[in-house]
């Protein structure tokens, strides 16, 4: 049995550590809303691959960041009455949100790798539903398309892919166009700058850099978010319910 | 036999000239010359056949078949480069474009200016295959491997503190 003095040290840590702990629980709230919201739009790439859970893990994250924010200011009740039901409660309900914490994190960086690990997924997926007229190829043609003027960029690693393999676009608009316009510098009137041109192949009428390298650096970014963030929130949570439950035993 | 070959060697400029239609690449300011059904070839240099008309002649290898095509463009003067306005690669002076090919087949193209014949250059125009039908799965990050093996064993610790924890201090 620790002395007074002893527990109410503990007692003072296991508030500071709860308080510390609900911060970071709103942030990774906060943090996995910002992904959920998708502000660059590419959640049909992943969407229609069938390997969205990049964004699952958000949905969850956002469940357990507000949960861990409530939990821990339960903690720091529990622990400021020294009543051992209530710590040994807030202890089990931490552990709950723990696992559901652990299942967010390991998704997320999972499906990651399926993704974007390389470009063949997106590859096949532009090739594929490129200006198909499915749900899944308009949802994939209005996210390439803007993807390609914002970013100024064509293609997945080059505008080659378009050239070098078949594709539904190749199959509806045949030769006459290598590659679809949106490929084409334009003007800031949104005209076309020079199609004639940019259906030659001229470097200086189009982009000529793939667009993967952005993709994958916006999905990764969301990944990132979810699963390293989360991760970090996890490491200190984890010492601090070891410390918690320390503060448990001792409590008469 | 040696007066023979100076002779011979009198009639070699006139057997290939010293230009070659090439392929254009990335490094003559077009994304490729190679395309399914057509090529994109360099011009004569206009130093020496500026204001000529060009004819071009080309074998397909694999059925052997000569196809000539007569008086296809005229040689720009040196002082034109390459310009922004026209439909075609030849009126941008960018190239000409050898267009109804065959995909993914080798053709053997030359330029014939009067008498000059370049010599022949080997193109091969792209086979546009599926893409996709042999996807390997990605490498895994390490990022995925260090997550999951922390957070499982750290998942694992924590369930047996508490049960610890647990039985302890009701013992």
């Amino acid at each position: 049995m620790a002395s007074r003095g002893g527990l109410t040290w503990l007692m003072i840590i296991v508030i500071l550590c709860n308080a510390f702990a609900a911060a970071a629980g709103l942030a990774l709230f906060a943090l996995a809303i910002w992904v959920a919201v998708d502000g660059y739009k590419l959640y049909p790439i992943s969407g229609v691959s069938g390997k969205d859970d990049i964004f699952a893990g958000a949905w969850i994250a956002i469940f357990t960041g507000f949960a861990y924010f409530c939990t821990c200011i339960f903690g720091i009740y529990a622990a400021r009455k020294q009543r051992r039901s209530l710590m040994l409660s807030y202890l089990i309900i931490m552990f709950i949100i723990f696992i559901f914490e652990c299942a967010s994190c390991i998704t997320a960086a999972t499906n990651r790798d399926y993704l974007v690990g390389n470009s063949n997924v997106v590859k096949k997926q532009m090739l594929q539903y490129y200006a198909e007229d499915s749900t899944k190829g308009r949802e994939i043609t209005k996210t390439w398309n803007k993807v390609m003027q914002d970013v100024e960029c064509c293609g997945t690693d080059s505008p080659l892919d378009w050239v070098e393999y078949n594709s539904t676009f190749r199959q509806l608009y045949g030769t006459t166009y290598p590659w679809p316009l949106n490929c084409c510098k334009r003007l800031s009137s949104f005209e076309v700058a020079d199609s004639q041109g940019c259906i030659i192949g001229q470097t200086s009428t189009m982009f000529t850099r793939g667009c993967f390298t952005h993709i994958e650096s916006v999905l990764s970014r969301y990944t990132w978010a979810v699963s390293w963030y989360g991760f970090s929130v996890q490491m200190f949570v984890f010492f601090m319910l070891l410390i918690a439950m320390v503060y448990f035993t001792q409590l008469g | 036999m040696l007066s023979m070959l100076f002779i011979l060697g009198g009639f070699i400029p006139l057997i290939y000239a010293d230009f070659s239609a090439t392929v254009l690449t990335m490094d003559d300011g077009v994304i490729t010359g190679r395309f399914s059904d057509s090529v994109l070839l360099s011009l004569p240099p206009c130093d020496q056949y500026a204001g000529k008309s060009v004819d071009l002649e080309y074998l397909n290898v694999n059925t052997n078949q000569t196809t000539t095509l007569n008086s296809i463009f005229t040689v720009a003067n040196c002082s034109s480069g390459i310009n922004t306005v026209g439909s075609t690669a030849i009126s941008r002076n960018i190239g000409y474009q050898l267009k109804n090919l065959s995909n993914g087949t080798q053709y053997r193209i030359h330029y014939q200016i009067g008498s000059n014949k370049s010599a022949p250059t080997m193109a091969t125009t792209r086979s546009v295959p599926d893409f996709g039908n042999d996807l390997s799965l990605p490498a895994r990050s390490g990022a995925m491997v260090v997550i999951t093996v922390i957070l499982s064993l750290a998942m694992f610790f924590l369930l047996i503190c508490l049960i610890l924890s647990t039985v302890m201090s009701s013992a």
